[in-house]
C-alpha cells in the first residue's frame, strides 16, 4: 500500500489497523502467496516487498540514526518490530515518524514528521493512535493537563527516556518542575514522606485524568486514593463521619504537607470540629450539647471522646 | 529549544538526587559495547549514623525516623534481552532496605506479546508520638501523649497480564494492604477519660481480573474484583490509673484498674467495572466507565472495665461494667463517567465531562450494657443509621486554537447533588439539619501561550456565586485562579514561577465564613553547558487566612475562630565540581510557618560523590534536621546524621 511521505502516522495507523482487520481472515492466502514469492524470488526480494513503498525501513533509519537505533533496541516501542501482528515490522521508525523513503533519500528533515516543535496535536494524535484505549487515558480528555494544552512528550522521552514508563527523568521531578508549590508542601514538617522515597506523586494523581479534587486516583471500587493505604478508614461504617464520605479526607487533611500535626487544615482539633459542628440551617454538622464546656481542656481535645472520627463501627456519635 | 532547555534542567535535578547515571544517558549516546550489555545494575550501601537528637526523641521519631546502621539506600537492575525465550525485559528496583521506615521494592517484566507483569512492595512505619496532640493534660505540664501510633503498613500490589498486545488479552491482580502495630488511646467512661495501650491489626485484600478488547477504533475493559477486609482492634490495660480527673464524681475519685475491648471487624464486597475508550472518527473522542460494588462489614465488639467508675445516667457508682454488641453495614455503589471531545475544526475543541456518584449506607448495631450499679443497670439499644449520597457534575468547555501557539478556552461546571445523614444522638440546640444539597455554577475560563521566545504560560480561572453545599467551609461563593509560567532565558537558565489564589465565602446568616488562600512560587534551574555545574533552587510563600463564627459553649455564644498560616519555603541545591570526577552537592530546605502554628523545620545536606575505580564510586552524605515550634518548645529537636557508602555499577 503506498503511502505518502507525509502522511500523518495517525491516518497510517488507521490503514494499518482496517488491513489488521482483513489480515486474520486472509492470513492464511497471505502466506501461501508468500510462500511463492520465496520459491520464485529467493529471501532477497522476499525482504524487499516487506517494507511497502513509501516507507524507507528501520535499516535505513539505522544507517544515519545509528545511535537512536542501538538505544531503540532497549526500547519498549521496539515491539513494533518484534510484534509481527503490530504490523510495523522492519519499518518502526516510520510508526511515529511516518513513511520516510523521501527523507531517506534527501535527508531533508522536512520530509518526515519531526516531534521536535510539531505542536501539542500532531504529538499528542501520534502517541495517541496506539495509546489511546490504555486504562491510564481514561480520564484524559478532561483532565487539567489537556485542558492546558500539555502534550506526552511534555513528561515522556521516547528515545532517551530515564525512567519507566519512558519518562524524561523520575515522575516526581516531572511534577515537581512545574508544581513547585505542590512540591515545596513536602518541606513542611508533617506531611507524606515522598523525600523519602515512600510514596510518589503518581501514587495518589493520574497525571492523565483522574478525579477531582486534583485528579486523584481511585482504588478498588472507585474508592479515594487515601484508601490504599489508609484500609482502617475504608468502611463502610454503620456510623459514618459524613465529611468523609460527601467531600474528601482533604476537607480536614492537607494531603500534602502541613504545619498541623497529623496533617490537619487547623491548628488544633476543636477548631476544625466547630467550624463545621455550629449549627446552620443551610448546611449540615450537628451542635454540641452544652456540656461540652470548651474552656475546659478536656473539651478542647475532641478526639479524646469521640475517638472514632473517621467512623465507629458502634457508636452514633463516634466515641467507640 | 524549550524542549532542550527542559531537559537540561531535569538532568540537573537528577544529578543533584542522586541520578547521575541516568542524566548522562540522556547526554551523550551509549557506546555500542554498553548499549549491548544485557544486565545493568547500581547498588548504593553504606552505613548510616544518627548523632546528637537533641530534644524531643518522639517528636524526631514523628517527622524524620531514620535510623542508624548499615543500610542498602538503592538498588535498581536492568535486564534487556528482545526475542529473549521467557524473559526480555526485567527492572527491579529496591530503595531503603536494612532498617529505613519506608523500604519499597519493584519488579517489572516481561516478553512482549506474551506476558507483563508488575509487582510493587512497600513496608512503611508510622511513628506519631507529640505531646501537645490531643493531650487534655498539657496545661499542668503533663508531656504523656494520649493518642499515639506506632503502626507498620505493608502493602503488596502485582498485576499480570496475558498477550499485552493482542486484540483480547486478559489480566488479573493482587492486592493485600495489612496494617498492624501499636499506640496509645483514650478510654472514656463517664466522667473521666484514661489512656491505654491500644493494638491495630487490619487486612484488605483485593483480588481484580477481566479482559481488555482493543479494536481499531474502540477499547473495552470490563472486570470484576473481589475485596474482603478485616480490622481487628483492641484497647487493654492492667493496673490502677487514675485517668485525666484528679477531682472526686459525686465524692468518688475514679480510676481504671482493668480493661479489655475489641472490635472484630470484617468485609467483603464485589466490584464490577466496564469501560468503554473510542475514537470513531478524527473529530470525535469519548471514554466512559460505569462501576458498582457493595461492600458489607460485619461487626462484633465486646468490652469489659474494672475500677472505681461512676455511671451518669443513674448517678451511681459500680465496679465492672460490660459491653457487647453487633453491628451491619452495607454500601451499594453505583459511579459513572462520560467524556467526550469533539472537533468540528483543527483549531476548535468541545470537551464535555459528566461523572456521578451515588451510594447509600445502611447500617445499624444492637448494644448490650450490664453495669454492677446497686441495683444492677442493665439496657439494650439498638440504633439504625442511613447516609444517602447523590452526587453529579458535568463540564464542558470549549477550546479554540487562536494561533498554533495561543489556545483560549471556556467552560461552565454544573455540580449539583443532596445527601442525608442522621445526625448524632444528644442535639440539646437547634434541631439540625439532616439533608443536605450542593449546588454550583461555576464559570471557566483559561489561555496556553507557548511562545516561540522559549516562554510558556497557562492561565486557570474559575468562579462560581454558589447556591448551595453541604458543610459550612464547604466551596460556595469562590474565585480560584491560578498562572504558570515558564521562561527559558537562554538553553542553561530556566525560570518557573505560578501564582494560585483561592477565595472562598459564604456570607449565609449564621455562618459568614471568609477564607483565602494565596500561593506564590519561583523556581530558577541553571545548569551551564560545558560545566558541571548547576543550581536549582524554589521558593514558595503560602498563605491561608480563615474567618468563621463558631459556637461558644457551655452558654451557646459565638465567637470568631481565626486561623492563619504563613508560609515560606524554599530548597536549593548546587551541583559543584571538585577535583577529578568528584563532585560535591549542597543544599537543603527550609520552611518557616507563622501563624496560628508557629514552626520552623529546617533540612540542610551536603553530598560527595568521588569516583574510586571504573564501576565504584564513593559517597558521603551529612544531613541536619532543625524543627521548632515556638509555642511548644518541648517538641523541638535537632540531629546530624551522616551516611557513607558505594555505589557499584555494572
Amino acid at each position: 500500500m503506498p503511502v505518502k511521505a507525509h502522511e500523518f502516522p495517525r491516518e497510517a495507523t488507521a490503514k494499518a489497523a482496517a488491513k489488521d482487520r482483513r489480515l486474520f481472515f486472509f492470513r492464511a492466502s497471505r502466506t501461501f502467496f508468500s510462500a511463492l514469492a520465496l520459491l520464485f524470488f529467493g529471501s532477497a526480494g522476499a525482504q524487499e516487498s516487506s517494507v511497502p513503498s513509501g516507507y524507507a525501513g528501520s535499516d535505513m533509519c539505522a544507517v544515519c540514526h545509528e545511535d537512536t537505533a542501538i538505544n531503540f533496541r532497549k526500547n519498549a516501542h521496539y515491539v513494533l518490530e518484534t510484534n509481527q501482528k503490530l504490523d510495523w515490522s522492519g519499518r518502526s521508525c516510520e510508526g511515529c515518524h511516518g513513511a520516510g523513503s523521501e527523507h531517506a533519500e534527501t535527508a531533508d528533515k522536512e520530509r518526515i514528521l519531526v516531534f521536535e516543535g510539531a505542536g501539542r496535536d500532531r504529538i499528542n494524535t501520534a502517541c495517541l493512535a496506539c495509546h489511546n484505549g490504555e486504562e491510564t487515558q481514561r480520564g484524559r480528555l478532561s483532565s487539567a493537563h489537556n485542558r492546558n494544552a500539555l502534550d506526552c512528550l511534555s513528561c515522556h522521552s521516547v528515545h532517551t527516556a530515564a525512567e519507566a514508563p519512558l519518562l524524561a527523568a523520575k515522575a516526581d521531578t516531572l511534577c515537581s518542575s512545574c508544581h513547585i508549590s505542590e512540591r515545596a508542601a513536602f518541606n513542611r514538617p508533617f506531611r507524606h514522606r515522598l523525600q523519602e522515597g515512600a510514596i510518589a506523586c503518581v501514587d495518589c494523581h493520574n497525571p492523565h485524568g483522574g478525579r477531582p479534587p486534583g485528579e486523584t486516583r481511585r482504588v478498588s471500587a472507585a474508592e479515594p486514593a487515601c484508601l490504599k493505604c489508609h484500609a482502617d478508614k475504608r468502611g463502610p461504617f454503620p456510623f459514618e463521619h459524613a465529611p468523609v464520605r460527601l467531600e474528601s479526607c482533604s476537607t480536614c487533611h492537607e494531603p500534602h504537607g502541613s504545619a498541623n500535626p497529623r496533617m490537619m487544615v487547623r491548628h488544633n482539633v476543636s477548631q476544625l470540629c466547630l467550624e463545621c459542628h455550629a449549627g446552620s440551617m443551610s448546611t449540615l454538622g450537628g451542635v454540641p450539647p452544652a456540656f461540652h464546656d470548651l474552656r475546659s481542656a478536656r473539651f478542647q481535645n475532641c478526639t479524646i471522646c469521640h475517638s472514632k472520627i473517621h467512623g465507629s463501627f458502634i457508636s452514633r456519635d463516634l466515641l467507640r | 529549544m524549550r524542549r532542550t532547555s527542559i531537559s537540561l534542567v531535569l538532568a540537573a535535578a537528577c544529578a543533584l538526587f542522586g541520578l547521575g547515571t541516568k542524566v548522562r544517558a540522556q547526554e551523550e549516546p551509549i557506546p555500542s559495547a554498553v548499549a549491548e550489555q544485557k544486565l545493568t545494575a547500581t547498588v548504593d550501601f553504606g552505613n548510616r549514623w544518627v548523632q546528637d537528637i537533641g530534644g524531643s526523641s518522639d517528636v524526631y521519631r514523628s517527622i524524620v525516623n531514620l535510623g542508624e546502621g548499615p543500610r542498602l539506600f538503592g538498588g535498581e537492575a536492568r535486564y534487556r534481552d528482545q526475542g529473549g525465550s521467557y524473559l526480555e525485559n526485567l527492572d527491579v528496583s529496591a530503595h531503603a532496605w536494612g532498617g529505613d521506615p519506608y523500604n519499597t521494592a519493584r519488579i517489572e517484566g516481561g516478553r512482549s506479546n506474551i506476558y507483563s507483569f508488575r509487582v510493587d512492595y512497600r513496608n512503611v512505619a508510622y511513628f506519631h508520638s507529640l505531646p501537645s496532640f490531643a493531650n487534655p493534660l498539657l496545661a499542668s505540664g503533663l508531656l504523656l501523649s494520649q493518642r499515639s501510633l506506632d503502626i507498620t503498613r505493608r502493602m503488596i500490589d502485582t498485576e499480570v497480564e496475558i498477550l499485552p498486545n493482542a486484540r483480547l488479552s486478559p489480566f488479573f491482580s493482587f492486592y493485600n494492604g495489612a496494617g498492624f502495630g501499636r499506640g496509645v488511646t483514650t478510654f472514656v467512661s463517664d466522667g473521666n477519660e484514661f489512656p491505654v495501650a491500644s493494638h491495630f491489626d487490619d487486612d484488605v485484600s483485593s483480588y481484580r481480573g477481566g479482559v481488555r478488547l482493543r479494536l481499531s477504533k474502540y477499547n473495552f475493559l470490563v472486570e470484576q474484583g473481589r475485596t474482603s477486609f478485616e480490622d481487628q482492634q483492641e484497647i487493654f490495660h492492667d493496673g490502677r490509673i487514675p485517668g485525666n480527673r484528679s477531682t472526686p464524681l459525686f465524692g468518688q475519685t475514679l480510676a481504671l484498674d482493668d480493661l479489655s475491648q475489641r472490635y472484630d471487624a470484617e468485609s467483603h464486597g464485589i466490584f464490577n467495572r466496564a469501560v468503554l475508550q473510542g475514537h470513531p472518527s478524527p473529530w470525535l473522542t469519548f471514554s466512559g466507565q460505569f462501576l458498582y460494588s457493595q461492600p458489607r462489614v460485619q461487626v462484633r465488639y465486646g468490652h469489659e472495665a474494672k475500677g472505681s467508675l461512676f455511671l451518669l445516667r443513674e448517678i451511681a457508682p459500680f465496679t465492672n461494667g460490660m459491653e457487647s454488641s453487633l453491628g451491619d453495614a452495607k454500601r451499594p455503589h453505583s459511579s459513572g463517567s462520560w467524556n467526550t471531545e469533539i472537533r468540528p475544526s483543527n483549531r476548535f475543541r468541545i470537551v464535555q465531562s459528566w461523572y456521578t456518584d451515588r451510594f447509600h449506607i445502611a447500617g445499624g448495631s444492637l448494644l448490650n450494657e450490664a453495669f454492677d450499679t446497686v441495683p444492677p443497670a442493665t439496657t439494650e439499644t439498638s440504633d439504625v443509621n442511613l447516609t444517602l449520597v447523590n452526587y453529579n457534575q458535568h463540564q464542558v468547555d470549549a477550546m479554540y486554537d487562536v494561533t498554533p501557539r495561543v489556545i483560549v478556552r471556556a467552560g461552565h461546571r454544573y455540580v449539583w447533588g443532596d445527601a442525608l445523614t442522621r445526625p448524632a444522638t444528644l442535639q440539646l440546640a437547634e434541631t439540625p439539619r439532616n439533608t443536605g444539597e450542593v449546588r454550583r455554577n461555576v464559570g471557566l475560563a483559561g489561555a496556553s501561550v507557548r511562545l516561540p521566545s522559549n516562554l510558556s504560560l497557562n492561565f486557570d480561572f474559575e468562579a462560581s456565586p454558589g447556591d448551595d453545599t453541604f458543610f459550612r467551609t464547604g466551596l460556595m461563593e469562590y474565585q480560584r485562579v491560578k498562572v504558570r509560567g515558564r521562561y527559558g532565558i537562554r538553553p542553561s537558565l530556566t525560570i518557573t514561577g505560578s501564582f494560585s489564589l483561592l477565595k472562598n465565602e459564604n456570607p449565609a446568616p449564621g455562618i459568614n465564613f471568609d477564607f483565602e488562600s494565596r500561593q506564590t512560587s519561583l523556581g530558577v534551574f541553571w545548569t551551564p553547558t560545558n560545566s558541571r555545574f548547576s543550581v536549582l533552587a524554589d521558593y514558595t510563600r503560602a498563605t491561608v487566612r480563615s474567618e468563621i463564627p463558631i459556637l461558644s459553649l457551655p452558654f451557646f455564644g459565638t465567637e470568631l475562630a481565626r486561623y492563619r498560616d504563613s508560609g515560606h519555603h524554599g530548597s536549593i541545591f548546587a551541583g559543584i565540581p571538585l577535583v577529578g570526577e568528584a563532585r560535591l552537592a549542597v543544599g537543603g530546605s527550609l520552611s518557616i510557618n507563622t501563624g496560628s502554628r508557629p514552626t520552623r523545620f529546617y533540612q540542610p545536606e551536603a553530598r560527595i560523590t568521588a569516583p574510586l575505580a571504573r564501576h565504584v564510586s564513593w559517597t558521603a552524605q551529612w544531613r541536619w534536621f532543625g524543627f521548632e515550634e515556638k509555642l511548644f518548645h518541648h517538641e523541638n529537636f535537632r540531629s546530624h546524621l551522616f551516611a557513607t557508602g558505594l555505589r557499584l555499577q555494572m
